[in-house]
């Protein structure tokens, strides 16, 4: 044994630059082990050039030529210490991981079998629309009594099969809270709006920390305070929208203020 | 459960507030049972169509008895339903008069709080335009006016679009009726809220001058401004070529319209919509 290991390593020791009978154990067991490794190797490429080959076969068949593969690369691991069988070995995991894949695949196939094609077919015929192989591309072009007549059918259908009372809807006791209670109010005018709630809403906006959008924000307020402005000094006149929006001389600043101004409108005020 | 029984103690202690005498409980036969499970479906009906409901449910179950009086079968179920704080009340429309029946809670319960119909925020918007409708002039509320009172609604906040939708699922459940624009209840939240009305509005509340009961709309005397329902000023006022108020005997300035009559209902329309909605509804 020790022979042979010398005989090795005298053979490497042209690469290194050692000229002494001495040998450092470590080259050794790495001499060995280079053969081991390159045997592993050999191993593994060849499994996987079987699995690659009966790929097919293994996906296919319901046979256990997968699960012997996996256990043959299992006792091949034992073996491994560097990363070269490593690499080789993962490699080996990947393929033999697609594999079960579609294995997998076909066996959900076998169980569940919804052919979605097939089921809206039978729809149709149920609800007693005739269609001529070629109409199948045009559903959007049709009328609405079809439509109607279609969801009718399907209605009467199922209605039968879901038998259920209507329950009993009411408002009065549904509040969870008591209303507070009101003070006497005059007989309030009930001119526009607009006015009095522009107080309110412009509180509420400066108290909207997170609100990130300032620079709008501050616009559309600005815009509101110059309208709530005019109508106290005006109370009566309503304001033309496009006076207001257009700015003669630039048509950015035009949209500008339409964008603003459509802030206004969407909230109510 | 502490709290309905405590709340149920004090509906019990205050003037009854349902219609009809102390009754002794009724029977409930099939009849009974599809006549309110289809009620409760439509939440409120018109006379007739109640009578032909009524007809119908006799045909399906029972075609040998004698077709019970309308009255004494919904007090039948109405002394069924006591105990429940439900029941079958008996109004008009205030624009002509037709006699509606609705079914309708009447009290705050637990159980009520938790009714899933409507959000909190859609309830609160209700509740706003209910408030708007009471103290207005006209029982009208426009919608700009009901809009603009969306920011201040509780729970989830809503944009005036989804505002806007809600009011017509109001609408299309009957509890608001919408004309040109403007809101006003349905006589089926009349027959609902008028307690509550009476309890949280009572200096904005009107009273009609003849039957003393909620009024939304109707006419005003504008000199001593006592207010009557449309038909009830039909009615009191019926050939009466010179009407006068009743309480200020001042010239009443208002057009006088016509009694409601059954009679010439059905001449008019043999095939109404109402029947095509019963007809189509699962029996």
């Amino acid at each position: 044994m020790k022979v042979g290991v010398a005989l090795g390593a005298g053979g490497c020791s042209d690469d290194l630059s050692y000229g002494e009978a001495s040998i450092d154990p470590s080259l050794l067991g790495l001499a060995g082990d280079e053969e081991k490794c390159r045997k592993i190797r050999k191993k593994y490429r060849q499994l996987i050039y079987n699995v690659q080959q009966n790929r097919d076969d293994l996906v296919n068949t319901v046979s256990d030529s997968l699960t012997l593969a996996l256990e043959e690369a299992d006792v091949l691991f034992d073996g491994v210490s560097r990363t070269r069988e490593a690499a080789l070995d993962a490699q080996f995991l990947v393929l033999a991981s697609d594999l079960g894949k579609e294995k997998a695949k076909q066996l959900n196939c076998d169980m569940s079998f919804f052919n979605q094609v097939a089921f809206c077919d039978f729809l149709f015929i149920f609800v007693g629309l005739n269609w001529m192989e070629e109409e199948h591309e045009e559903l959007s072009g049709f009328d609405d009594n079809i439509v109607l007549s279609f969801w009718d059918t399907v209605q009467k259908e199922a209605s039968s099969w879901i038998l259920q009372a209507e329950t009993f809807h009411f408002i009065f006791g549904s509040f969870k809270s008591k209303p507070a209670p009101r003070p006497r109010l005059e007989h309030l005018k009930k001119a526009l709006k607009m006015e009095e709630n522009g107080d309110m809403p412009a509180k509420l906006r400066k108290l909207d920390l997170s609100n990130n959008q300032e620079t709008t924000e501050k616009e559309v307020e600005r815009i509101l305070g110059l309208l709530q402005t005019y109508f106290q000094k005006y109370p009566d006149t309503p304001v033309s929208y496009f006076e207001f929006v257009i700015d003669p001389n630039s048509f950015s600043r035009t949209v500008e203020n339409i964008f603003y101004v459509s802030f206004i409108i969407r909230d109510g005020f | 459960m502490e709290e309905g029984r405590a709340e149920r103690r004090r509906r019990t202690e205050a003037p009854s507030h349902t219609q009809g005498g102390p009754r002794r409980a009724g029977v409930m036969t099939d009849v009974h049972r599809r006549f309110l499970q289809l009620l409760m479906t439509h939440g409120v009906l018109e006379e007739g169509d109640v009578r032909r409901l009524q007809n119908h449910c006799y045909r399906v179950h029972d075609r040998s008895a004698a077709v019970e009086e309308l009255e004494d079968f919904i007090n039948n179920i109405n002394s069924v339903l006591e105990s429940l704080y439900i029941e079958i009340k008996k109004g008009a429309t205030e624009d002509d008069g037709r006699p509606v029946y609705a079914l309708v809670n009447l009290a705050t319960t637990s159980v009520s709080k938790m009714a899933s119909d409507f959000a909190e925020n859609e309830l609160d918007l209700f509740r706003k335009a209910l408030e708007l409708i009471i103290d207005s002039e006209t029982g009208f509320a426009s919608s700009t006016n009901i809009l603009n009172l969306v920011d201040q609604l509780k729970g989830k906040k809503m944009r005036k679009k989804e505002a806007e939708q809600v009011l017509q699922k109001f609408v299309q459940n009957k509890w608001l009726i919408e004309k040109e624009g403007e809101f006003t209840l349905h006589s089926r939240a009349i027959l609902e809220m008028e307690q509550y009305i009476r309890e949280t509005y009572p200096d904005a509340v009107k009273i009609c001058n003849i039957c003393h009961s909620l009024l939304i709309q109707g006419q005003s005397c504008e000199t001593c401004g006592i207010r009557m329902h449309l038909p009830c000023v039909a009615k009191y006022f019926q050939s009466n070529s010179e009407p006068r108020c009743p309480h200020c005997n001042d010239y009443w300035p208002h057009e006088i319209p016509e009694v409601f009559d059954p009679e010439k209902e059905r001449e008019a329309g043999t095939s109404r919509a109402t029947k095509r909605s019963l007809r189509s509804r699962q029996h």
